[in-house]
Parts: C-alpha cells; sequence; structure tokens
C-alpha cells in the first residue's frame, strides 16, 4: 500500500473518531439537560403541593375566624383562599399529568380538600344565620370536630405526594449527576483526542514543510547542475564547432594542396616527356640506338611518376569525398570495369566469371574506383599465368555479405598479407610487375569509408583472393 | 586564327609544335595570362583585332584565371558563341563541372604521355577547325 493511502486512511479514522465523540457527547448533553429538567420539575410539583397546603391551612384559619367572630373580612379572606386552593389543585394535577399514580393521588386529595371545605362551608352558613354572639356548639359541633380530622387526611395525602415527588427527585437528581459525569468524560475524551489529532496534523504539517524545503533544496542542487551541464554542453558545442572549423579549414588545405599536386607537379613532367617527344622526332638522325634508349628511359619514368601522381590524388579524393549510398548492382559494375581492361588490352585471354545480380549499398563512384584497383591488380597480376580466370561474387560469412574477388595470377606470400593494404609498400619488384602500390591502399580505404572490412588469401603460383564486407 | 591562353612558355611551345605537327596552319595567337586574354578579346570585339576560331584555354592562370575567362567570353555579345575549349592538367570535379556550367565546348585534360597529347591536339584540331560548323561571327 502506498504512502498517500496511508494518509488517506489516517485521515477517514480521525474523521469518524471526532465524529463519533461528537455524538457521544451531544448526546450526554442531552440527557443532562433532560435530567435537569425533570429534576426542576419535581422541585416544582413539591412547591406547589406545599403552597397548596399552605392555601388550605389559610382558607381553613379564615373560616374559624368568621365562625368565631363574624366578622366579614373573614369571609373574604375565605372567599380568596378557596379560590386559590382550586387554581393550585388544576395547576398541580397538569404538572403530574405525567404520573399516574400521582393522579390518583391528586384526585384523591382533591376529594378530601373538597370534603373539608364543605364541612368549613356549614360552619360558615351557621354563622351567616346569627351574626352576633356565641353560637350554639351543638350547631358547630360538626365542624370544629372534624376539621382537624379532615384536615390530616388532607395532610396525609399531601405526605403521600411529597413522598412520591421527594424519591422522584432522588432518581432524577442521580440520572442528572450521572449525566453530568458522562458529559464531562466525553468532553475530556473529545478534548484529548481532538489534541492528538491535532498534534497529529501538526507533526504531518512539519513533516510536509520539512519534505518540501528538501525538495526546494534538491531542485536548487539539480538547477546547478543543470546550469552546469548547460554550460558544459555549449563549451562542447563551441568546441565542436572550433574542431569542424579547423577541420574544414585543413580540408581546404588538403584540396588546395591537391589541386597544386595535380596541376604544378604534373606540369614539368608534361614539359619533360614533351620535349623528350621532340628531341626524339626532331632529331631522330642525330640519336642512335643508346640515345633513343636513354630518351625512352626518359620518357618511362615520367609516365611513372605520372601515374604515381594520379594514384596518390585518387587515394586523397577517396579519403574527402562523401559516401552517398545507393543499390549498385556490383556484378554489372566489375563486369563493366573488366571490359574497359579487356578493350585497352585487347591480346590478353582471360576468363571473366561474374556472379550475376550481386547487389548491394554502396556508392557507386567510389565502388567504380575500387574494382577498377582491384581488376586492375588482378589483371596484372595474371599477365603470365596462361588461361587466367578472374572472378567475382559474393556469400554470407557470419550473417553478412562477404564480397570476392579472385584471380589465379601470381599470388603472395601469406607472410606479408599485413603490408598488402598499406600504401607504397609492395610485395613484387617493379621488374615483375609495375605499380604505384597506392591501389590496394585505395581499396581498402573505400571499403573502410562504408564502415567494411577487406582481408585477402593467396598462395604464390596459385592465385589470389581479395574479400570485403560493406557493413560494420 | 586560334588564341592559346598559355602560361608556361614549355608547354606553349610544345602546344604550338604540336598544332603545327597536326597539320593545323591557322595562325595562333598567345595570351600569357587571362588578364592578356581578356585584353585581346576585347580589341577583337571592338574590331581592332581578329576575333579567333577557337579558345585554347588554361584553367590555372595568372592575375585572372581561366574560369573568369571563360565567364567574361561568354558573358560578352560578340564573344559569347566562340568555341572554347579547356586544356588542363586539372581533372577535378569541381573544375569540370564549374566549365561546363560556365558553357565550355570541350574539357580536355592535358595527358603527361606527349604523345597522347599530340594526337588529342591533332584531334582537336581537326574537330574545331575541319570538321565542326561554328556559328556565323557576327
Amino acid at each position: 500500500m502506498g504512502k498517500s493511502s496511508w494518509y488517506r486512511l489516517a485521515l477517514i479514522g480521525a474523521i469518524v473518531i471526532v465524529l463519533l465523540n461528537t455524538w457521544l457527547a451531544a448526546r450526554a448533553l442531552n440527557t443532562l439537560l433532560l435530567a435537569q429538567y425533570w429534576e426542576a420539575h419535581t422541585l416544582q410539583v413539591i412547591s406547589q403541593t406545599e403552597t397548596l397546603v399552605a392555601q388550605v391551612r389559610t382558607a381553613e384559619s379564615a373560616a374559624r375566624g368568621y365562625i368565631l367572630t363574624g366578622h366579614d373580612g373573614f369571609q373574604k379572606q375565605y372567599a380568596v383562599a378557596t379560590h386559590q386552593i382550586h387554581e393550585s389543585t388544576t395547576n398541580l394535577q397538569r404538572l403530574t399529568g405525567d404520573n399516574t399514580s400521582q393522579q390518583v393521588r391528586i384526585t384523591m386529595l382533591s376529594t378530601r380538600i373538597g370534603a373539608k371545605l364543605a364541612a368549613l362551608d356549614a360552619g360558615l352558613a351557621v354563622r351567616r344565620v346569627q351574626p352576633q354572639g356565641a353560637l350554639d356548639p351543638a350547631l358547630l359541633g360538626p365542624v370544629i370536630q372534624d376539621t382537624p380530622d379532615r384536615m390530616d387526611s388532607v395532610q396525609l395525602t399531601i405526605h403521600d405526594i411529597e413522598a412520591e415527588e421527594e424519591g422522584l427527585l432522588a432518581s432524577r437528581t442521580a440520572d442528572a449527576t450521572s449525566a453530568r459525569r458522562w458529559v464531562w468524560g466525553s468532553f475530556t475524551l473529545a478534548f484529548l483526542l481532538d489534541f492528538l489529532l491535532l498534534v497529529a496534523a501538526f507533526e504531518l504539517l512539519v513533516r510536509a514543510d520539512r519534505a518540501r524545503e528538501k525538495i526546494t533544496a534538491n531542485s536548487a542542487v539539480i538547477e546547478g547542475l543543470n546550469r552546469q551541464l548547460t554550460a558544459a554542453n555549449e563549451e562542447l558545442e563551441s568546441r565542436v564547432q572550433q574542431r569542424t572549423r579547423e577541420l574544414e579549414a585543413s580540408n581546404q588545405e588538403l584540396e588546395s594542396f591537391s589541386y597544386s599536386v595535380s596541376h604544378d607537379l604534373r606540369a614539368p613532367l608534361r614539359t619533360i616527356d614533351g620535349f623528350s617527344l621532340a628531341l626524339q622526332e626532331d632529331f631522330a638522325d642525330k640519336l642512335d640506338a643508346q640515345g633513343e634508349d636513354y630518351i625512352s628511359r626518359v620518357r618511362n619514368g615520367v609516365q611513372r611518376m605520372g601515374t604515381l601522381i594520379d594514384s596518390l590524388l585518387q587515394l586523397s579524393r577517396v579519403t574527402r569525398s562523401d559516401v552517398q549510398r545507393e543499390l549498385v548492382d556490383l556484378s554489372h559494375l566489375a563486369t563493366l570495369v573488366f571490359r574497359e581492361l579487356q578493350t585497352g588490352d585487347p591480346e590478353r585471354e582471360i576468363n571473366w566469371v561474374a556472379q550475376p545480380g550481386v547487389i548491394a549499398e554502396a556508392d557507386p563512384r567510389l565502388m567504380r574506383i575500387a574494382f577498377e584497383n582491384l581488376i586492375g591488380n588482378a589483371w596484372k597480376f595474371t599477365a603470365r599465368t596462361p588461361n587466367a580466370t578472374v572472378m567475382f561474387g559474393s556469400g554470407p560469412q557470419n550473417g553478412k555479405t562477404v564480397y570476392f574477388l579472385r584471380d589465379t595470377g601470381a599470388g603472395f606470400d601469406m607472410n606479408y598479407v599485413d603490408r598488402l593494404f598499406t600504401a607504397f609498400q609492395r610485395l613484387h619488384g617493379e621488374r615483375e610487375f609495375t605499380g604505384s602500390g597506392i591501389g590496394l591502399a585505395t581499396v581498402s580505404r573505400i571499403i573502410r569509408r562504408h564502415h567494411g572490412s577487406i582481408w585477402a588469401e593467396g598462395e604464390p603460383g596459385k592465385g589470389a583472393t581479395f574479400f570485403f564486407t560493406l557493413t560494420a | 586564327m586560334i588564341l592559346l591562353v598559355e602560361d608556361d612558355p614549355d608547354h606553349e611551345a610544345l602546344a604550338i609544335r604540336a598544332l603545327r605537327k597536326a597539320n593545323v596552319a591557322n595562325e595562333i595567337q598567345v595570351a600569357h595570362d587571362g588578364a592578356e586574354a581578356l585584353e585581346y578579346l576585347k580589341k577583337a570585339a571592338s574590331g581592332a583585332k581578329m576575333l579567333p576560331q577557337l579558345i585554347l584555354l588554361d584553367l590555372k592562370l595568372p592575375k585572372v584565371d581561366g574560369l573568369e575567362v571563360l565567364r567574361n567570353i561568354r558573358a560578352a555579345d560578340k564573344t559569347a558563341l566562340l568555341p572554347v575549349v579547356v586544356l588542363t592538367s586539372s581533372d577535378e570535379e569541381k573544375d569540370i563541372v564549374s566549365s561546363y556550367r560556365l558553357g565550355v565546348n570541350s574539357y580536355i585534360r592535358k595527358p603527361v604521355n606527349f604523345t597522347d597529347f599530340a594526337e588529342a591536339t591533332r584531334q582537336l584540331g581537326m574537330y574545331w577547325l575541319l570538321l565542326n560548323q561554328c556559328p556565323p561571327l557576327q
């Protein structure tokens, strides 16, 4: 489970706990309020009951006063008291509407109060008939005698009512106390929990802040590194540009050098050859056989130097030119080169065998130069082999296509194979075969420009085979 | 008349010899650098000198190089249609391409072997002075 899922779970838990706690506290508070209401209600019932007792007493003493003295003031007092008793009874009945046993008691109380008031009323009636003088005790007997007794029965009933209410009060006070405890408990719990949650939230905030600070610090570091990288890149870029400029300059130099070689070195050779020829032609009558031989040697030397310059130029041009690959029919190209050689030297009889349809992705101009050198080599080294064969083909080797050119000519000693592709290294003397020693170096460079490789196998007197690939 | 533009006196002598050997009887006028060639052609255009039937032009010349001379020849009305053959030691591709872009009629690389050069000169004279039908001179 991921860190954020844990946080979400903790948040939901905290919310549930707070809600539960709030509900508990609210319920406890509600219970407390209810208990307090009932407590107050009980107290009110008790107070109302006591008021009623006092009013009954008031009515009784007013009735007695009138009966004894016949003063009208007592009669009025009595009327007020009976009215109040009536009101109090109704009130009490309303207050104890929830309590059936109390209702029964109050009904009984009301009956007893009614009986008492009826006895008092009878006494009052006697006095009204005889306003002055002492009354006949026989007439007042039932009033006087009955009165304390009746009062007692009222007293008893009221006592019962009060006892009941006292009991209720005790239980309701206990309820209120326990509710108060509950309220305190739940509020304390809520406070503690909220406090804990607050602490936890604060801790999380601090942690988040620290993480943010760390990120800010890290991003500053990253920014610094980025700046360094950009600076390094820029420096590298400028260095590359400088190197490119230098390379371009050196290429330019090489190009103008080649141009000069092509023009300036050949010019004096042409002069030497031209005047040698002029000597030969214009002064033929003054030259003997030895003179003729010298002149032809001069011209041969010039010729070789010309070939050498041309080969060097070709080598440098191969190095400078871009490799532009396209699909080339190598079989066709090799055959064309062979036919050109054949045309230049129709006397020679060589069997040309080319595997048809060998197609490769290569630079056609460079490949022509490579074939001119390779097939030219084969042509040269088969000069002393009767019925020679030159063969071109291809085959797979280690997942690559390998092309080969084989001849049945003079061949070479495998001990010197390393020197084969180096410029100016020759395995045959000038006496045997003429050559510049640059041809195979040029071929090797062309193959390398194609990211391929070249190697050779040979045996003196049996022939040589040149293998090459055109991919890395 | 042939205008030979060649700075090397040896090559000038050899070229003239080769042309004579090839039985080219036309007058041969020599300019030793590009500026001289342009000067001559300017005069020819104004009628002070004869316009050549063929211009043999070396590319590597002092003062004004061969390609610039060729550009000027093709730019001027009077000389625009003259047959120009570049005769040079260079076989650089860019020289060949530039020459043809500027409207050269033929490009020949001077071989080292003078026998070959003599043969080429003979063929040149035969072709441009006898075989080829040049546009009428204005």
